[in-house]
């Protein structure tokens, strides 16, 4: 067998401020800087976008070179003898940074970028301090809305482009560019669509000043007030890091968060800006309980003997007539304690969150492969709309070069084919509506071809409410109820657990409307919206004697609600959710619980307690530590259908 | 809208380079003649479109240089030099007299739409200065009275 010879990687060594460093062949000369500890200024240079050159601010003396150079455009080279610290490097600091301030504004004290400010903090270490200029300086309408996210203050702008070049290379959408020229260069998206991207918040934190502003935030806070929570993104599958910035038990921004492997730096419009709603004045915070047909205020304590009295004698009665319909908005832990309760407390395997029936199947590579792909096609969805981080992904596999990509309507479209051709570096998307028959289909020809399938569930924990076992046939870890896991539960739960699977929603909204169902726990999701046959879920929750919701609002379910029970926001809560490629993210407890509300988590032990729990969870925690000790940690190893 | 016509000549410039997007800045002047002079967004997008390029790009590019028109101009477009070479052989008065004989300004186009008059940066006949540009038309070496023979010719036409 021949030897595979791995080549060392061609290094380069040079002298920055009298270090020597050896950097990789092609590295920029600000990053091996960097390496070698020398402080380099910038604005313009970002390390993953295209070097530009466009601010000045990192010029450096290289031997031999006749002028100063921009460090972030200049490849080292061996040999290169290069100083950061000399007056005449300085001296270009402080004279670019005084051109620079020529015409910005200095409105720092009432701009929301100040105190963060990239602009501002250089000025402060590398500034002349003094300025020649006292003529009028420019200006230009301010604030200038771009979209419904994010406007713009043209005077502050230094024209780096970083928002240009992250639209163009990052988003692939191109949609702001550098208008007119000189003195009158300004960032604009084209005059007839506005700023059209799902990616326009990026901008916002990219900005070296406080030229692009979040709406949302605008004036709302200064940086150095609040408190920043590290937190995963609740609005699609992706699971996002984010950062949670909040101030007076209140939401104030949402920043992206490191994670390589899953949103690298960036995140989409929805997951930055339309996370208010946990600021809502119309979230419920009090108990409800139905008195005389209307729903009242009441005490926890009230409320939850109500919700354990009933199901407990419906239980009683007969474990068919209790069910619950969970939700893909819960943590992993709440999602355990959920059907843990169902099946210990209330002998119950009736629980389920689908709204409809999908393949539950792994996806078959990790997010970054997505990005390495050689041929991509997404089939029956469109990943910019639906998952939006994903197309990131995709644009990077695009853009690295050599990646086709297709968004198509059906298995048999002739893209599906041709991507198959290409074999191994092939991804299939597809989402949860694909067809069994479909998939199966898509499966063989993929698995001859080397290609791989990826079905991606759309919720924040989808995956997190399907492992966690909220699904009639199967325990935590995808055990089926049948099988010889359940003992295993039993020993851990403390009691038997029914070994007949239980109805799926479709079947309890059935059972509910046909009279069989007396007593049903709504928790985070809402049938009578979401269910695909609306009709029958109203009608089953209007015949079910006995409906508790628990929930944020007042849902369309809720009106059909017997008790009403406030749960809390996941910025109030600490878990973890499990992302698309069940990668389990913790995210912490920003704020205190809104008003009386409770996290789910804490509100479900303490109905456990009432049904006659030995010991409550005091924390997710508890919980969490109970996940582990039970789950196979197999579970996401290959296909599982 | 592009003609057929266009649309083919389109083609043909845009087989001279190695990528679509390189074609812009002569995809840009075919638009503007069938534009009636000038480039207004709808001519951007077409043109975005066709090269396969973000419109937003398109627009940064057609802002960028001044002899793109970005505002509706006249069917005649008067352009009189006044660089140094022109203005000292009286381009201002040229200026001047064709604003009084039009009734308009620098930069500014009659109300019947049929003249727009522009001050020029050098058009390259400073040896025949002063120098004018009607659309795609040289006049050189001119003095009061040719200008005003011009104009009335073109109120004509």
């Amino acid at each position: 067998m021949a030897e595979t010879i791995t080549q060392a990687p061609e290094t380069v060594n040079l002298t920055i401020d009298g270090k020597k460093v050896t950097v990789p062949k092609g590295t920029l000369l600000i990053t091996a800087a960097f390496q070698a500890g020398a402080d380099v200024p910038y604005f313009c240079h970002h390390p993953r976008l295209k070097p530009a050159g466009a601010c000045r601010m990192c010029l450096v003396r290289i031997e031999k070179m006749a002028k100063l150079q921009t460090a972030c455009t200049v490849p080292v080279s061996e040999g290169m003898v290069v100083d950061t610290l000399s007056p005449e490097v300085k001296q270009a600091q402080q004279g670019i940074l005084e051109f620079l301030l020529i015409n910005h504004p200095l409105d720092c004290p009432i701009c929301d970028r100040g105190g963060e400010c990239p602009l501002q903090n250089m000025t402060f270490q590398y500034g002349p301090g003094v300025t020649r200029f006292i003529d009028e300086k420019r200006h230009f309408p301010k604030p200038v809305p771009l979209n419904d996210y994010v406007s713009i203050d043209r005077e502050r702008c230094i024209q780096c482009s970083r928002c240009t070049r992250f639209q163009a290379e990052i988003a692939g959408d191109g949609a702001l560019a550098i208008e007119s020229r000189g003195n009158s260069a300004v960032i604009a998206p084209f005059s007839l669509d506005g700023f059209q991207s799902h990616f326009s918040g990026n901008t916002v934190e990219l900005c070296p000043v406080g030229a692009l502003l979040s709406r949302p935030y605008r004036f709302q806070s200064r940086p150095w007030e609040f408190h920043s929570t590290d937190s995963v993104c609740s609005m699609c599958g992706v699971g996002c890091n984010i950062a949670v910035q909040t101030r007076t038990n209140q939401l104030m921004r949402v920043n992206s968060r490191l994670n390589e492997d899953v949103n690298e730096e960036w995140t989409c419009d929805t997951g930055k800006f339309e996370q208010y709603w946990v600021n809502s004045e119309e979230r419920i915070t009090t108990p409800m309980i139905r008195r005389a047909s209307v729903l009242k205020p009441c005490s926890w304590d009230e409320a939850l003997t109500a919700v354990a009295e009933a199901f407990s004698s419906a239980a009683k009665s007969s474990s068919n007539t209790v069910a619950g319909i969970g939700s893909t908005r819960t943590s992993n832990e709440e999602a355990y304690l959920f059907q843990r309760i169902f099946r210990t407390a209330l002998g119950s395997n009736n629980i389920d969150h689908r709204m409809h029936d999908f393949p539950i199947r792994p996806m078959e590579t990790s997010l970054a492969a997505i990005g390495e792909a050689k041929a991509i096609v997404a089939i029956g969805f469109d990943p910019k709309q639906y998952l939006p981080v994903v197309w990131l992904r995709i644009y990077k596999a695009i853009s690295n070069g050599n990646a086709t990509y297709a968004h198509v309507s059906s298995v048999d479209d002739p893209a599906v084919e041709a991507a198959l051709a290409v074999g191994e570096g092939a991804i299939l998307l597809t989402d949860d509506h694909i067809a069994s028959a479909d998939l199966d289909k898509l499966t063989k020809r993929a698995k001859s071809a080397g290609a791989k399938i990826n079905v991606l569930l759309p919720d924040n924990n989808s995956w997190g409410a399907i492992l966690m076992g909220v699904l009639p046939d199967r325990l935590p870890s995808l055990q089926p109820v049948g099988n010889g896991a359940r003992p295993k539960f039993e020993a851990l739960w403390g009691g038997p657990v029914p070994d007949k699977p239980g109805l799926a929603t479709w079947d309890i909204l059935k059972a509910g409307a046909a009279g069989d169902i007396r007593a049903l726990y709504v928790l985070g999701s809402n049938p009578v919206a979401s269910f695909p046959d609306r009709d029958l879920a109203a009608s089953a929750l209007e015949k079910i004697p006995f409906v508790v919701v628990q929930d944020l609002f007042l849902s369309e379910s809720a009106q059909y609600a017997n008790v009403f029970l406030p749960a809390s926001s996941f910025i109030e809560k600490a878990g973890t959710f499990t992302n698309i490629e069940g990668r389990v993210q913790p995210f912490g407890a920003a704020i205190r619980p809104v008003g009386d509300s409770k996290p789910d988590w804490q509100i479900l032990s303490e109905l456990y307690a009432r049904l006659g729990a030995s010991a409550p969870f005091f924390g997710p925690a508890d919980i969490a530590r109970e996940i582990a000790h039970s789950a196979d940690k197999n579970t996401f190893a290959g296909d599982r259908r | 809208m592009f003609t057929v016509e266009a649309k083919e000549q389109l083609d043909n410039i845009v087989k001279k380079y190695p990528t679509k997007r390189a074609a812009l800045l002569p995809a840009l002047w075919l638009a503007q003649e069938q534009y009636d002079g000038w480039l207004p967004p709808e001519a951007l997008r077409e043109v975005a479109g066709y090269l396969e390029m973000p419109p937003a790009e398109v627009e940064g590019v057609a802002t960028f240089y001044t002899m793109y028109n970005k505002e509706k101009i006249g069917k005649f477009h008067i352009e009189v030099c006044h660089n140094i070479a022109c203005m000292v052989r009286g381009a201002d008065a040229l200026i001047d007299q064709i604003g009084e004989k039009l009734g308009i300004g620098k930069g500014e186009t009659t109300p019947d739409g049929k003249f727009t008059l522009s001050g020029a940066e050098c058009l390259g006949a400073c040896a025949n200065a002063p120098c004018m540009m009607i659309g795609a038309k040289y006049f050189e070496d001119l003095t009061p009275e040719k200008v005003d023979a011009i104009v009335e010719e073109y109120k004509k036409k």
